[in-house]
């Protein structure tokens, strides 16, 4: 998966910031679909952002999350390889949906737990394409 | 300036003694002649260390601010309780441990990451003290992550056991790797 990062994403050593990841879902597109430039032309992208990747096993570490194919239906961004990864909830099936934007656990565990995640993430992420003032 | 003779502070030693507390200075006197002074004590040098050392640290997370990028996402800064809960656990972490963070930065999750490296063992520990005031914490080394857990008495002592690798089991309650 691709996902778009700026240089305020990135720490003192040009690696991405564990700080840098959201809470909520991730947005990503899937690199079967598109390449590292197109994360530049989504919604909220900039011309000046870089891309990374994270494999399908990251997103699944301890199956704290999954990959979601969530295409965006707005027709002024055909970016039809968008895909989300959503926290999953103890318990629940790496298969499972999570729907998009539901609420994510607030305990010290849940939150411990994402940032186990973040942190096992940002030292797996592959760059794509360097990020540019 | 105020001057007493030696028997007028024998007669209510403690009395003078709190005056020059509150910053008095008193020069005693023997048959009409000074012969003393008694003024507050400077600070030594470990206080004033550790006064410099707040105000280091104090100012690294009053710098820790979100990048306009993520405030334009919505995205809010460390609020005051949260630096101040911050600035409290680096504080203790210096005392108790010697530690000093390498890293003290806004998070997306809204709040404030800091990160320590440990000379000895090379790991890891990143805290995360958010706007909630919720304080988590994770151990890591190069190559994975080793637990993670909320930092909080013997939950806190245990992760950073792990950190310093003074021990080889996971820390009180929390879930270690491979749990």
């Amino acid at each position: 998966m691709y996902r778009g990062y700026s240089l305020s994403d990135l720490d003192d050593n040009g690696n991405i910031d564990v700080a840098s990841f959201e809470s909520r879902d991730l947005s990503c597109n899937w690199d079967r679909f598109s390449v590292p430039s197109d994360i530049r032309h989504r919604p909220s992208g900039r011309q000046t952002d870089g891309c990374h990747s994270l494999s399908v096993d990251i997103a699944r570490y301890k199956n704290l999350a999954t990959p979601c194919h969530d295409p965006i239906r707005e027709s002024e961004y055909e970016n039809y390889a968008h895909v989300e990864i959503r926290w999953l909830n103890a318990g629940e099936a790496i298969e499972f949906m999570p729907p998009h934007g539901r609420n994510i656990g607030r305990s010290k565990t849940a939150k411990a737990q994402r940032l186990e995640w973040r942190t096992n993430a940002v030292r797996q992420v592959r760059f794509e394409l360097q990020a540019t003032d | 300036m105020t001057t007493i003779s030696i028997s007028e502070i024998q007669q209510d030693f403690a009395g003078y003694l709190s005056r020059v507390q509150a910053g008095e200075v008193l020069v005693i006197t023997s048959d009409g002649q000074p012969v003393a002074e008694i003024k507050p004590a400077s600070l030594g040098y470990g206080e004033q260390r550790r006064i410099e050392l707040v105000d280091f640290l104090k100012g690294r997370i009053d710098d820790a601010r979100v990048p306009s990028r993520w405030r334009d996402e919505g995205v809010a800064d460390p609020t005051d309780e949260c630096r101040r809960s911050c600035l409290e656990l680096t504080e203790q972490l210096f005392e108790k441990h010697g530690l000093l963070p390498v890293k003290v930065v806004a998070s997306r999750q809204e709040g404030i990451y800091l990160e320590y490296k440990s000379p000895r063992s090379g790991r890891i520990l990143g805290i995360e003290v958010d706007n909630e005031l919720d304080i988590v914490a994770v151990v890591s080394d190069a190559n994975q992550t080793l637990a993670s857990g909320a930092f909080e008495a013997e939950k806190a002592e245990g992760l950073l056991c792990i950190f310093f690798d003074t021990v080889a089991t996971s820390p009180g309650d929390s879930w270690a790797s491979g749990a």
